[in-house]
């Protein structure tokens, strides 16, 4: 038993508060009469399942401080598997904003969907090791065939597809709060993304509590980009001046 | 390279919207500029061959006025014979600048709907 996990375990369930958050909030929002909607419902699906995961992470983290290392196992692969489930409907997301085909975007989310669950079969047929006792959390190794499938078929296409949206919205001129949303929401999934693969791999030490503290800061940035707070919209200028037109006469020529 | 009329019109139309009723956001213009250069700098072209473009979106009377009082009047082609017509060197920079900006306009078309399918 480590004090380090309990530190550890408030970090998971704070980025699985702010996901679940951004997602119940997002998912209120959402009209089924809106062009956006399938587009809506997979980034809060994405959320969602990332949230969910973080949740399990939390709770294995805790059944493994009171020594229930049964449970701590099942909701480690619940965690996993979750993970291994997201890039489906953020292929979907991205795809779908970057080409407007609905079709290709399906394609490719079914492609990623069949990926995430080979990995949860082979995550059930090769099982883990562990957990290892590490400062800030028990560690479960997967095996290496199970990280090589996340790392090149889940999160390598992941990053380029969110790498491939960033240059259409930094090259144009557009309102501020547009280029704030997506640019934070890009930023977001970016860091969100780059730094579960420490998760993935099963480093532990200072490393892993410092990645995760910036998945934490990557769920907030999410949430902020779709709802900034009101100190960001003031300092930010975000917030659109509505002009009424003039209708006084014109300036003498 | 053929010449998409329906293009034309509503990249024209973008750049009216724009306040640029004249050049680019003149369909006009556009086609008959297209017209011109599709057959290149040493080809005649006949106006009857212009006018199967431009049937679609203006009268014959008025595109043979824009022949005369744009298109001549500015150097952009020469008549060379009763409805033949040749562009020059400065008439190829004018067709080079239409097709810049329908690459303009695309390009901006696409950012456009890619925002507005942002959540």
């Amino acid at each position: 038993m480590q004090p380090g996990w309990m530190l550890y375990g408030f970090i998971c369930f704070g980025i699985a508060i702010v996901s679940l958050l951004l997602f119940i909030k997002m998912f209120e929002m959402l009209e089924k009469t809106d062009f956006r909607y399938l587009t809506s419902v997979t980034f809060s699906l994405f959320w969602a399942l990332f949230g969910a995961s973080y949740l399990c992470t939390g709770i294995y983290i805790a059944f493994e401080y009171i020594g229930a290392s049964d449970m701590s196992l099942i909701f480690f692969y619940a965690s996993f598997s979750t993970l291994l489930m997201m890039t489906a409907p953020l292929a979907y997301f991205i795809l779908h904003i970057l080409l407007g085909d609905n079709r290709i975007s399906i394609v490719t989310s079914i492609v990623f969907t069949i990926i995430g669950l080979s990995g949860i079969m082979l995550l059930l047929l090769l099982g883990v090791e562990g957990p290892y006792q590490d400062i800030w959390v028990p560690i479960f190794q997967t095996h290496d065939l199970l990280k090589f499938l996340f790392i090149f078929g889940l999160y390598v296409p992941s990053l380029c597809m969110i790498m491939a949206l960033l240059p259409f919205i930094a090259l144009r001129r557009s309102p501020r709060s547009t280029k704030y949303k997506i640019t934070l929401s890009l930023v977001s999934l970016s860091l969100v993304y780059d730094f579960i693969l420490i998760d993935i791999l099963g480093i532990g030490g200072t490393l892993r509590l410092v990645s995760t503290l910036l998945i934490l800061l990557g769920a907030l940035l999410g949430y902020a980009a779709f709802f900034p707070p009101d100190v960001v919209v003031r300092s930010l200028g975000l917030e659109l001046s509505e002009f009424k037109e003039y209708e006084g006469e014109d300036e003498e020529i | 390279m053929s010449i998409d009329v329906d293009w034309e019109l509503e990249v024209a139309d973008f750049y009216r919207s724009l306040g640029i009723p004249q050049g680019i956001g003149d369909i006009q213009y556009r086609l008959i500029l297209l017209v011109l250069s599709q057959n290149g700098i040493g080809n005649s072209t006949n106006f009857s061959e212009i006018r199967k473009y431009t049937d679609r979106v203006a009268e014959r009377g008025s595109i043979a006025s824009k022949m005369k009082n744009v298109i001549r009047i500015e150097g952009l082609a020469k008549k060379v014979g009763r409805g033949e017509y040749v562009i020059t060197e400065k008439g190829l920079l004018a067709s080079d600048f239409i097709d810049k900006s329908s690459k303009h306009y695309r390009s901006v078309k696409n950012t456009l709907e890619l925002i507005e399918r942002i959540p």
